[in-house]
């Protein structure tokens, strides 16, 4: 019997991990060898999703508990520069039906001066100011961030990649600080990534041509490079915190010997701001990517879209945060409503959200959030191939534990 | 009863439960400490805070900077806010984000001032803080300049 012939396994390793671990004190797991540290941590997210209108990320009509995630990770440090890592996550949403063991991210990091450092492996992607947190609830403000930002089905996609990153921190006097990151690498994508199911279309049309019956199970999708850089300025100003990130890819998909779609990126520049005053807190973000597309040697896209959102939060008290987002997304920004094809009549999405998130103690949150949207970008044909509605809601609950 | 107006009844339950309450300013009282080996004499605002966020990792002389966290309420609110220009919650957050986004591992805590006093006195390299009147002479008090 073979390990990665039952997968169900690894996930029930993994749950009982982490289950075992929820039951005794967090400190037990923070392992002293000698001088070197050891470190376990791990966490564990249950949510409940429920839309109106249309389905969202898969069948959400009558609601869905298919939303969870577990993480467990290992930190070393060999040498007070040298630090080995990885985290093992698995990730179970509504339209991903494999739910498979991955690995979220394997670091070697091996620190030379503060302002110099470097990182090999699987990393993760900075590109505004939460994309290395998605994987992690209990980190972020939101169960479903800004999507004209942090577009959810392309989490698993632009969550991390293989390859390396110089980072470090430079003084900027009485001006505050900076983090930089410049990285560069591949992205391995998973056959249930989402933007890979979503090929369906794809598949039929070159089906249809060469009378064919090939299925996404048959396609291959590959990243040829990603690149990019990341600046966030931590300032003077308590409080107040800005990031540019650019990043910059390409993909290409085939069917066998066939390459049936070519996705280049040239640029994907996310502009942010943040800042806390008492207890309130701002955070702006806007952002453009021009893409350019081919699929079965026709162009289908070519051109920026447009994103940005503002999200203001009220914390009467520390446990406590209320937010309020709004948030916007348009497909070409130069052509903000014209159909994209018969099964993308409305490709733009205004969301309009309410959202509670409650720290109960350090190790459990709770979040609950309703968004009101107008509009269906995003795959949303793939989720309602019988055609999408314009105006949908959607409502989610949940829980979190981190240790 | 639908899932919008369970979640709404929930958002405005909460809120009218919590409206009102605001949390007091922290006093200053904590006295930075470190190693009685350790040349240092004072330190700035602005290089306690990045030693503390995990970013500047080795004092002047080269020795690797030992950091150790002391969840002590009062002292650990003062020191947050002081020092770090965040709530002790917020600082939670950053070593959470530090840790599970793989960019590094947060120092150790401990939560009395005899732990800290315990852990400097036996660390060339140590820092952390503790109460005002809980130093002994086993650390060296260290001014925090502006």
């Amino acid at each position: 019997m073979s390990f990665s012939s039952f997968p169900s396994m690894r996930v029930q390793l993994l749950s009982l991990t982490t289950f075992f671990c929820m039951l005794f004190p967090p400190s037990l797991w923070a392992i002293n060898l000698g001088s070197d540290r050891v470190q376990l941590h791990g966490f564990l997210t249950q949510g409940y999703l429920e839309s109106n209108g249309n389905n969202f990320l898969g069948t959400t009509e009558d609601g869905t508990f298919r939303l969870t995630e577990i993480g467990l990770n290992i930190n070393a440090h060999l040498t007070d520069k040298f630090r080995l890592g990885g985290q093992a996550l698995y990730c179970h949403l509504p339209a991903n039906s494999k739910g498979k063991i991955r690995a979220d991210w394997l670091v070697a990091e091996y620190h030379f001066t503060d302002p110099f450092g470097v990182r090999l492996g699987k990393i993760k992607m900075p590109m505004g100011l939460y994309n290395m947190e998605r994987d992690s609830d209990f980190l972020r403000p939101l169960i479903f961030l800004p999507q004209s930002i942090y577009d959810e089905t392309r989490r698993d996609s632009w969550q991390a990649h293989w390859g390396g990153e110089i980072y470090g921190n430079l003084l900027l006097n009485t001006w505050g600080d900076v983090d930089y990151q410049l990285f560069g690498g591949r992205i391995q994508y998973d056959d249930d990534s989402l933007a890979t199911l979503a090929a369906t279309e794809i598949v039929s049309r070159y089906n249809k041509n060469n009378a064919l019956r090939l299925s996404t199970d048959d396609l291959n999708r590959e990243n040829n490079y990603v690149y990019g850089a990341a600046l966030f300025f931590n300032s003077s100003i308590p409080g107040l915190r800005g990031a540019l990130t650019f990043l910059s890819l390409e993909d290409e998909s085939w069917l066998y010997d066939k390459q049936v779609n070519n996705l280049r990126v040239k640029s994907k520049i996310v502009a942010s701001l943040e800042y806390s005053w008492q207890q309130f807190s701002l955070a702006a973000e806007y952002s453009e990517t021009d893409r350019k597309q081919e699929q079965l040697n026709v162009v289908t896209l070519n051109g920026p879209s447009q994103a940005w959102y503002l999200l203001l939060s009220y914390s009467p008290i520390e446990a406590l945060t209320f937010s309020l987002l709004y948030d916007e997304y348009y497909r070409l920004k130069n052509n903000r409503h014209e159909p994209a094809g018969p099964r993308n009549l409305y490709p733009w999405r205004k969301d309009l959200a309410a959202s509670l998130r409650y720290d109960i103690n350090e190790h459990w949150t709770f979040k609950a959030e309703w968004h009101t949207i107008d509009g269906a970008a995003f795959y949303m044909g793939f989720f309602n191939p019988q055609g999408t509605e314009r105006y949908w809601q959607y409502g989610a609950l949940k829980l979190s534990f981190n240790f | 009863m639908n899932l919008k107006r369970r979640t709404g009844g929930f958002l405005l339950a909460i809120w009218l439960f919590t409206a009102g309450a605001v949390g007091a300013e922290p006093q200053e009282n904590f006295m930075m400490v470190i190693n009685v080996h350790n040349d240092i004499t004072s330190i700035s605002r602005k290089d306690a805070e990045l030693i503390f966020l995990n970013k500047k990792r080795s004092w002047p002389d080269g020795q690797n900077i030992s950091v150790l966290i002391n969840e002590a309420p009062i002292t650990y609110d003062s020191f947050s806010h002081t020092v770090l220009r965040r709530s002790p919650h917020q600082f939670l957050i950053f070593r959470k984000k530090m840790l599970f986004r793989g960019q590094g591992m947060p120092p150790p805590t401990v939560k009395t001032d005899k732990a800290v006093i315990a852990f400097v006195s036996g660390n060339v390299g140590a820092i952390s803080y503790v109460s005002s009147d809980a130093v002994t002479p086993a650390v060296k008090v260290i001014a925090v300049t502006q």
